[in-house]
């Protein structure tokens, strides 16, 4: 397979270890218990199984198991992972004195914690051995597991592809001369970033942390706001070639059984060589795989996400993404912010209806421009009428043309901002905003009524919270921009009909997208506005979970004439 | 599609209001006027109203067959000949309202807010709607029905608001026109098209709440009785009846009246907006349900491929006859009267062929099922 040959798949038998842990989540579980059996086994592959080609000429070495000849496992062990040439792979050579036994360590360098490997490896068995000299008897690998190792996860394998498998996750391997078994010791400690405050998601009162590329950072963020064991956070490998770790987080008791089967049913079913990312994830998994409308919410949130698992959602965190999943979801949450939340309920509706303009302004401001001054110029009252025509006066492009133009252009100076790096992309913007804006003005090219459109429209775009959401909304504003042009209001009734039908098709892991609005369901305090805190007692019912009260009937129950008589017994849902 | 899609009550109220109360758009205002003069209200709640108790006798016929609708129950009892032939009917009479009705729609367009564009283009805009609809299927059309429902209602709402500066109170006297005549010939004309709520029986076996069908159809229909007999009073009340009988496009003539002080005078393209997804629903479960027909008469397994066909259809129906006033005279005249005589006649036939074919309990190896 031309020039990657041997570095682009890993060995079949590591993908087959991972695909058979991926069967039973508990093998790599990163929460706290084992996973319940849930939902289909994956379906058979097609072309799977040995109909794969073979890129990999190191399947029959890592099909087997440890050696008792240190020697072997050792010249093995270079072989497969092409040493010397692969230069970060270390093996290192160690002496136990006081059992008078050779070993070896092998681990990667810049994926493990040196000082782990310098004191809780290498000190104990290089000098503190004489310590458990006095075992006797006893297996030689079960004194270092459980005398000599300080470390908290020491697991003894017998099979040299898990082995490889922990190794290449950034834990140490150590080989014992003589045992047909190696010590596998939790050593990760490559660098990574830290917490720090979302990017895009920003709010003012609401929490300030943000997800960071480390998978266990990240479960560990959520399960800080969700103290209970209840919270699952179930692990599995996908990717032939990235083994990208995956954990699942719903709460168990809460989450529907059948949702949470069909989020590990289509994780599980899977079969790609490398896993990027949730962006990855997220166009694997959703249901209209060509639909422009995201199905998943991505969020650079915790409390976002914890919020979400707290009424009944699924989570998917993806290693070395900052960004995680929920589903299903639908409509409404791309126009509510965790800021909702952290003011009072008044301004929070306020901020929802605000965004909801937004929504309706960054999809259809510049088409309406169009279609108004090119088709219905009556409705245009007769002053401001005048008052577009003169500013028009010099402009030689048609309206179509003047604010595809703008548009394009907005559009090249957001994405050059993101691009362009932090200390001067604010600059940019200035820059094309002010002085491009002005400079087209008085050119002639752009009339300045436009430019006032095209503003509103860009600070209209900025104000729905979801990143994804309003990518959506800028695409479908050039095809609205496109019917309004040929067609006026008729050819935006047209688009909107057209986007009212996608919507009311599109589901979310089996929930229709428009819900609780269409499919109408039981209303709702938090779909467009959202009602005050404790009269909020119900989940969305369209997550069908299984425990549907949220809160209790009197949650201000000392309020009440007969205060601390107040209990929990009320009707149930 | 056909065998999954379910429609929720809400939705179904939407469904038939929107159906029923679609004829708002056509000129029927005006012939009622012509006929009953300042009565022409009086035509409108009759002729509504009557079809009711026949879409009871329909509804208890049908539920006498479990798990069947109108179209399957009118195939078993009147034979897969007269059968099938009698849903053709059925079809024909939504497609040609949908046709008419987005005929005179789109002539209302062209004629008040984009005079330049071609009637073909309008009325090709309005039949990819349909057609995207009526391809997605029965939960989007109901979905979306009830998404848009509220705005046709509010926009209604505002124009007839908006109107009062302008009525004239003493336009509905004499109380009853011309004579009870000229109502009752109105009535049988409005009946006609409120033939379109026999959508209740046809899609009954498409409801998710069989149980509540009548409830919630009564509801729609009695939203869509109170949206037609206030447009007509409205109408006759601001144009006085000699004025209103000249009238060919009532909502469109109230629209252009509405004004928001001095600053907007001109607002009617904004009402217009909003009807066009009233009017694109209404054609889009006109071509469901002629689908639906049609595909149940014949037995298809999947109504896709028939879409472009029936859109053929609508587009063609619609340019007929090419002049607008000889095509709404055409229906107003001969098929709205034929469609009400078809209900009550199909009614009287399929109540009669009943006692010779009810359905037997299911007999296998002498144990009856149940």
């Amino acid at each position: 397979m031309g020039p990657f040959k041997g570095l682009t798949r890993l060995p079949r038998r590591l993908r087959d270890l991972v695909r058979k842990e991926n069967q039973h989540p508990q093998g790599f579980s990163l929460g706290n218990r084992p996973a319940p059996p849930s939902g289909p086994k994956p379906a058979e592959r097609r072309g799977g199984g040995s109909e794969e080609p073979h890129f990999f000429d190191a399947d029959a070495k890592v099909d087997r198991a440890v050696s008792r000849k240190l020697e072997e496992n050792q010249r093995l062990l270079k072989d497969i992972f092409r040493m010397p040439e692969n230069t970060d792979v270390l093996i290192r050579p160690v002496h136990i004195a006081a059992l008078n036994r050779q070993a070896f360590l092998l681990y990667i360098d810049g994926m493990t914690k040196r000082e782990t490997i310098d004191l809780d490896i290498l000190q104990p068995l290089m000098f503190l051995s004489e310590t458990a000299a006095g075992h006797g008897k006893a297996p030689v690998l079960d004194v270092i597991q459980k005398g000599l190792v300080p470390n908290e996860k020491v697991v003894c394998q017998d099979q040299m592809a898990k082995v490889l498998l922990e190794v290449l996750d950034g834990n140490t391997a150590l080989f014992v001369d003589g045992e047909a078994k190696a010590l596998t010791i939790e050593t990760k400690g490559f660098e990574h970033r830290f917490v720090e405050k979302p990017e895009t998601e920003v709010t003012i009162r609401g929490a300030r942390d943000a997800f960071t590329e480390t998978i266990r950072v990240n479960t560990a963020l959520v399960r800080r706001r969700l103290k209970t064991p209840n919270l699952m956070v179930e692990g599995m490998r996908i990717g032939r070639v990235s083994g990208t770790q995956i954990a699942i987080l719903y709460l168990d008791g809460l989450a529907n059984p059948r949702l949470v089967a069909e989020v590990k049913r289509r994780l599980e079913t899977l079969d790609v060589a490398v896993i990027h990312g949730s962006g990855d994830i997220e166009e694997y998994i959703e249901d209209a795989p060509f639909g422009i409308i995201p199905q998943t919410l991505a969020t650079e949130r915790p409390d976002r996400v914890a919020a979400f698992l707290a009424e009944g959602h699924v989570g998917i965190i993806v290693d070395d993404s900052p960004t995680a999943l929920v589903v299903p979801i639908t409509f409404s949450a791309f126009i509510h912010s965790p800021e909702d939340y952290s003011i009072r309920w008044p301004f929070g509706s306020f901020l929802r209806i605000l965004r909801f303009l937004a929504l309706f302004a960054t999809l259809l401001l510049p088409a309406t421009y169009i279609a108004l001054a090119n088709y219905h110029q009556e409705m245009i009252p007769t002053a401001l009428a005048l008052s577009i025509a003169a500013s028009r006066e010099k402009v030689p492009f048609p309206v179509p043309v003047e604010v595809v133009i703008m548009e394009v252009s907005f559009e090249l100076i957001r994405e050059a901002g993101t691009r362009i790096p932090t200390v001067i992309g604010p600059t940019i913007g200035i820059v094309g905003a002010l002085i491009l804006g002005q400079a087209a003005v008085q050119a002639n090219i752009v009339s300045p009524i436009l430019v006032i459109v095209v503003a509103i429209t860009a600070l209209s775009s900025s104000a729905i919270p979801n990143p994804n959401a309003g990518l959506s909304l800028r695409l479908l504003r050039f095809g609205a921009i496109g019917l309004a042009s040929v067609l006026g209001f008729i050819g935006l009734g047209l688009g909107l009909f057209f986007l009212g039908i996608h919507l009311v098709s599109l589901q979310s892991f089996g929930v229709p997208f428009m819900s609780p609005i269409a499919p109408f369901r039981p209303p709702s305090r938090d779909v467009l506005l959202r009602g005050p805190l404790w009269s909020m007692r119900w989940r969305p019912k369209f997550v069908q979970p299984l425990d549907s009260r949220r809160a209790a009937k009197y949650v201000r129950a000392w309020a009440r004439p007969s205060a601390g008589a107040a209990t929990d017994q009320d009707e149930p849902s | 599609m056909l065998r999954d899609g379910k429609i929720d009550r809400v939705e179904l109220v939407a469904c038939i209001a929107t159906l029923l109360a679609s004829w708002i758009f056509l000129p029927l205002i005006s012939f009622f006027v012509r006929e009953s003069y300042s009565a022409a209200w009086m035509g409108v709640l009759i002729g509504s109203l009557v079809v009711w108790p026949l879409t009871l006798l329909f509804m208890n016929l049908v539920r006498r067959f479990p798990g069947k609708g109108l179209v399957e129950v009118t195939l078993e009892l009147a034979g897969p000949f007269f059968g099938r032939l009698m849903v053709l009917v059925f079809a024909f009479i939504f497609l040609d309202q949908a046709a008419s009705s987005g005929r005179v729609f789109t002539e209302g367009i062209a004629s008040v807010i984009m005079p330049r564009t071609p009637l073909s283009v309008h009325l090709a805009v309005f039949a990819a709607a349909g057609a995207l609809a009526a391809y997605a299927g029965i939960e989007p059309i109901g979905r979306l029905s009830w998404l848009l429902f509220p705005f046709f209602l509010i926009s209604l709402a505002i124009l007839l608001v908006f109107n009062f500066n302008h009525i004239v109170s003493g336009s509905l006297f004499p109380l009853f026109g011309y004579g009870l005549k000229g109502i009752a010939t109105s009535s049988v004309e409005m009946a006609g098209r409120f033939v379109a709520i026999l959508a209740l029986p046809i899609l009954y076996p498409l409801l998710r709440k069989q149980a509540t069908a009548m409830k919630d159809g009564f509801l729609g229909l009695i939203m869509s009785v109170i949206v037609g007999v206030l447009v007509t009073v409205e109408f006759v009340m601001v144009f006085p009846p000699g004025e209103a009988q000249r009238r060919l496009f009532p909502l469109f003539e109230l629209a252009l009246l509405v004004q928001l002080g001095t600053f907007f005078t001109h607002i009617e393209v904004v009402f217009v907006f909003f009807w066009f997804f009233a009017s694109a629903i209404q054609l889009s479960w006109g071509l469901y349900i002629a689908n639906y027909c049609f595909c149940r008469a014949f037995d298809l397994p999947g109504f896709r491929p028939v879409v472009p066909i029936m859109v053929v259809l609508f587009y063609a129906l619609a340019f007929l006859p090419g002049n607008v006033i000889e095509a709404i005279t055409l229906r107003v005249k001969t098929l709205l009267p034929f469609s009400f005589g078809f209900m009550a006649f199909a009614l009287v036939l399929l109540w009669a062929l009943y006692p010779f074919r009810r359905p037997k309990p299911a007999v296998e190896s002498g144990v009856i099922r149940k």
